[in-house]
């Protein structure tokens, strides 16, 4: 077989393309997701349909192709381990009262923005960003303004543009909504939902978070997401939360995820919720998020990314610790859980002033991607869930993890299978019909 | 090799992905611009990914 690398060097202008086939309700579906096309096909026809076809559209490339070790465009700041809640089914370990508060050091912040600034230097990227996350990032509130002041001015004197983030449960003063709204380019609220679903999840804080909400989206309706933490309790309620949102926040960005059984969500009772009643939620929560103007995704339905890896975790990720610890995953680095330390690569030297990294954990972390996965290999599906999230899945299987497909790889496949058919069926911007 | 041609021929019906878009359905290449993937707390951490 001609590698598609190759083909692109030799050939200059046609690329080679592979070809996903399946069969959804007795419909031959067929994806070319380096194309960015579906088509369906005649039955009859689906012996005769070839698994790689030329085309004069590139491959795409994505942002993450071409950086070299260690080299990060952007970061994320863990900026605290405390948090001002107490959700039952937070991934962080459930004793926070117990452990010891600590905060990010600026000096931190800044040397990591100046490092993935020299980064993008090397690379000739046209962009950095910093986002913040926790704990409840929003406790370290200097920071987050030192730290998006800091990127700024780096991007700045660079040439470069910035994008500055955050992630938080939406429990803060109205002064801090409106710094947030005029200076961050995107904040991501955790909000559950209506009162009686969000307060029983993220401790009656349902009052606080729809004021922030509100004082955001009224400074900056497009910046404004939400993440849905979905429990087994409000699983089948997932239609009218997405109401609730659109209602209240139309054209917003809803992201939608499971309760995963880790830290405090393994025993609480709002837990893990059924993966197959989980994605029909979804499905029928479509037409109410298009009714709104609403977005909705989940991690495993990736349409149109360019990327064959789930997430930034094959050494991608520059995420910091509150301790200065540098991890893939900022669910494994606040998580006493024992696999979590095989996420963590690297730590903040106070003494040499840098960042130093442990090649043998990077070089094993850079593996971890689907293609690696046998199962993986021709399955429709892939470019969606690009075998999902790795760090569930090492929770579930510590050892084998790496190579075998997803604990909900079954229920991933139907759910894929039936949002293709979705967008064949209600049309979209369909291109071209035949007889 | 065939091309996107031929498979065209074989198709009754041939969608553009990014038309999920218009549906509800959050699209990497419309809703992210260059992004992709997930940089931080899968699915919604307000990073680029996202």
């Amino acid at each position: 077989m001609i590698l598609p690398s190759v083909c692109q060097i030799v050939s200059c202008a046609m690329s080679i393309h592979k070809t996903f086939i399946t069969t959804i309700n007795d419909r031959c579906i067929v994806i070319v997701p380096s194309l960015g096309k579906i088509f369906e096909i005649d039955n009859s026809l689906k012996g005769s349909i070839p698994a790689f076809i030329e085309s004069g559209d590139p491959l795409p490339v994505s942002r993450w192709d071409n950086l070299k070790d260690f080299q990060f465009l952007g970061v994320n700041f863990l900026l605290t381990n405390r948090c001002n809640l107490r959700c039952g089914y937070c991934y962080e370990d459930d004793k926070p009262c117990a452990s010891e508060a600590i905060f990010l050091k600026d000096e931190i912040i800044y040397a990591a923005i100046d490092y993935v600034a020299q980064c993008a230097l090397e690379v000739g990227a046209p962009r950095i960003y910093a986002n913040m996350f926790g704990g409840e990032p929003t406790l370290s509130f200097k920071s987050i303004q030192k730290g998006v002041n800091k990127l700024r001015s780096t991007a700045q004197k660079n040439g470069i543009i910035s994008r500055a983030t955050i992630t938080t449960n939406g429990v803060m003063d109205k002064d801090k909504a409106i710094w947030l709204a005029n200076n961050m380019d995107a904040i991501t609220i955790s909000f559950d939902g209506p009162p009686e679903i969000h307060n029983l999840h993220r401790s009656n804080s349902f009052d606080a978070v729809f004021k922030t909400a509100k004082t955001i989206f009224g400074i900056a309706t497009q910046k404004i997401s939400f993440r849905v933490t979905v429990s087994s309790m409000s699983v089948t309620k997932l239609p009218m939360i997405t109401e609730f949102l659109g209602k209240n926040f139309p054209k917003s960005r809803i992201f939608i995820e499971p309760v995963f059984s880790i830290g405090g969500g393994i025993n609480t009772k709002y837990g893990m919720p059924d993966h197959s009643a989980f994605f029909q939620g979804f499905l029928d929560s479509l037409p109410i998020a298009e009714n709104y103007g609403c977005k909705i995704k989940t991690s495993i339905l990736n349409i149109g990314a360019k990327s064959k890896q789930f997430c930034g975790a094959p050494g991608n990720n520059f995420m910091i610790a509150p301790d200065g610890r540098v991890s893939v995953c900022n669910r494994m680095v606040t998580n006493s859980n024992p696999i979590g330390d095989k996420f963590t690569y690297g730590k903040f030297d106070e003494k040499l002033k840098i960042f130093v990294f442990d090649a043998e954990k990077y070089n094993w972390l850079k593996t971890l991607r689907p293609n690696i996965i046998p199962a993986c290999e021709n399955c429709f599906a892939s470019s969606n869930c690009r075998g999902d999230c790795v760090a569930n899945k090492a929770i579930v299987d510590p050892v084998s993890f790496p190579t075998t497909p997803s604990y909900r790889c079954q229920e991933i496949r139907e759910f894929i299978g039936k949002i293709l058919l979705y967008i064949i069926d209600h049309g979209g911007e369909q291109i071209e019909w035949r007889e | 090799m065939p091309t996107i041609e031929d498979l065209r021929q074989m198709a009754t019906t041939e969608v553009d992905i990014s038309s999920a878009n218009a549906l509800g359905i959050f699209t990497s290449n419309r809703d992210c611009g260059d992004n992709d993937g997930c940089d931080g707390d899968c699915g919604g951490d307000g990073s680029e990914g996202c």
